[in-house]
């Protein structure tokens, strides 16, 4: 047998990104257990897409708090979603035990189009519109069943990139995996027991049919975090990330930027100063 | 009074409610009335127990300038000592990260430079990462060491917190004043690493002053960082001799034997061999860092 071979039931994590998995596993299971003690929340709500991400996030929230207290929706788009991530979603749902709430967002996304003609030419605004509504989906299940925080599935190397919908995908109460890369994400997912079809398939937020994470972000994941966790974890020079991985120079810049102009999309909003307590520069909070 | 040949220390390891100051001081009641029932000499809280460590802008409303609370708190530890964490208020406005005894009643003064004090205040303020002490709080100036009373008889102790004992002046100044358990109490927020290299530090402390560490760390978790918990006590040759579990609330106890200690201290002159030349050599290395930064 060879060493791949024997590692089969295990996702080969970037050797930079090892760690130990069933320590943050239980950092996040503390973490959102207490969560929703302080925010006097019972319930979570969240959205299953049959991705790595959403599939660990919700095998996390039901060790948290129970299956009986998390609402996990599916919330496909006939003939962009894969026939595969509704196989999937229903493999982790069936896995753990819930059961899955499915709402087909196709008829919403034609009125919007329908209200705004533009959409139809105009992919990236478009795809923002999907992520947005499964978003008021989410947030309209969290305030019908009430007492329920919605529980978001982002990633720390989407986090990082930008590489999600702001107030789409990323809008959520909290963010348990964000500290996350996504190979330790999948590294997790298998050692957690999750399908392997959900954590070896190339990841993809499927908001344009056929359209991988790869294709559109230009490198695998497994690069990706490296010049990531680099940069972000150890404030590497760009041109040293470039030498350590053996990629243009260029190519470093170029993520390392992505990291900077998606700024604003991990904070709140700027607030215009005016007065001398100002929210979040002055009057400084904590949210729980 | 006779000298105290082991005392019973109970840890204990809440998880505080950020700005919930009420609930949290009905906690370390109970607590208190627990471990006061189980007959400890003193039991010990977390850093900011009564205000939560990432509380921020709540800790100005929280303050303590000897509320009713407290002074409630003090009247219900009759025959033990309670080492509390909590916010202070100085005249002047000042806030600090402090830490009071309390007993029979009364603030149990410690005593620094021959002076009685009220509270161990914070030395060092981490402000770096995630850490933005030196915003919300003064520091304190020294290390007052207390003559505490126990069943047995007086022995002395120091608190530290958290960030002090990641340096190891403040642990040594302890034990040079005599101190014989060293109270390290602390709001550490959980990363991977946390547990293992505070474990690592404390040891050393307690390896290289020849005394007991009592460290006691919040549990729980605030706005989805946790505080891991792992409170535990380490004897002078670095052993753990009791530990509560990680991230979860616990109240666990255990005995220091101080006549072990001292006869402990007689063969292994950790304190006595400190020289002051290096004590004077570490002043004038100080004093050429801080000019290297300057230039």
């Amino acid at each position: 047998m060879t060493k791949e071979e024997s590692h089969a039931d295990e996702y080969p994590l970037p050797p930079e990104l090892t760690f130990d998995w069933k320590e943050a596993h239980d950092d996040i299971i503390n973490e959102i257990r207490w969560h929703l003690r302080n925010t006097g929340a019972e319930k979570i709500v969240i959205g299953l897409s049959g991705g790595v991400d959403s599939s660990l996030s919700l095998y996390l929230a039901v060790r948290s708090v129970g299956v009986e207290n998390v609402v996990a929706m599916f919330l496909p788009e006939a003939g962009v979603t894969p026939d595969y991530d509704e196989e999937d979603a229903r493999a982790v749902a069936s896995l753990l035990g819930i059961e899955l709430v499915v709402k087909e967002i196709s008829p919403l996304v034609e009125a919007f189009s329908n209200e705004i003609s533009e959409l139809r030419g105009n992919s990236l605004a478009l795809a923002n519109v999907k992520a947005r509504i499964r978003m008021i989906l989410l947030y309209a299940e969290a305030n019908l069943i009430g007492r329920a925080q919605v529980l978001g599935t982002s990633d720390k190397s989407e986090l990082l990139l930008g590489y999600t919908t702001k107030y789409g995908d990323s809008g959520a109460d909290f963010l348990p995996i964000g500290d996350l890369y996504k190979s330790q994400v999948r590294y997790m997912a298998s050692k957690v027991g999750l399908p392997r079809r959900v954590w070896m398939k190339p990841p993809s937020p499927q908001l344009i049919k056929g359209k991988s994470a790869q294709s559109e972000l230009g490198l695998p994941y497994e690069v990706l975090d490296r010049i990531l966790y680099y940069r972000v974890d150890h404030r590497y020079p760009e041109e040293k990330i470039a030498r350590i991985l053996s990629l243009p120079v260029e190519t470093v810049n170029h993520y390392c930027m992505m990291i900077i102009k998606s700024d604003h999309k991990r904070k709140a909003p700027p607030i215009g100063k005016v007065g001398g307590a100002t929210i979040n520069m002055d009057w400084r909070m904590p949210i729980e | 009074m006779a000298t105290a040949e082991s005392v019973k220390i109970a840890l204990a390891q809440i998880a505080p409610k950020m700005g919930d100051v009420k609930t949290n001081f009905e906690k370390i009641m109970d607590y208190t009335k627990r471990a006061s029932a189980a007959g400890a000499d003193v039991v010990v809280f977390p850093e900011l127990a009564t205000a939560g460590y990432l509380s921020q802008g709540i800790f100005f409303d929280v303050a303590e300038k000897l509320s009713a609370s407290l002074k409630a708190l003090a009247d219900l530890a009759q025959g033990i000592n309670v080492v509390l964490g909590l916010v202070e208020e100085d005249e002047m406005g000042n806030l600090y990260n402090s830490a009071m005894i309390l007993r029979d009643g009364e603030v149990v003064k410690g005593m620094w430079q021959g002076r009685k004090v009220s509270s161990y205040r914070k030395l060092y303020l981490p402000t770096y990462g995630m850490f933005e002490e030196s915003r919300w709080f003064a520091s304190g100036s020294g290390v007052p060491v207390y003559e505490l009373s126990s069943s047995e008889g007086t022995f002395k102790g120091a608190v530290v917190i958290c960030e002090d004992y990641w340096q190891p002046l403040t642990v040594r100044i302890a034990a040079l004043r005599g101190a014989q358990v060293v109270f390290a109490i602390a709001g550490s927020p959980k990363t991977l690493q946390k547990p293992k290299m505070t474990h690592s530090l404390l040891v050393a402390r307690a390896i290289e002053n020849t005394s007991y560490v009592a460290f006691v760390n919040q549990a729980g978790s605030q706005d989805m960082v946790n505080f891991w918990g792992g409170s535990e006590i380490i004897d002078f040759e670095g052993n753990t001799l009791v530990s509560a579990p990680l991230r979860e609330e616990a109240l666990v106890f255990g005995t220091v034997d101080l006549y072990m200690e001292r006869k402990y201290r007689e063969v292994n002159p950790m304190l006595r061999e400190e020289r002051e030349e290096v004590i004077r050599d570490y002043e004038i290395a100080f004093e050429e860092m801080r000019r290297s930064y300057q230039s």
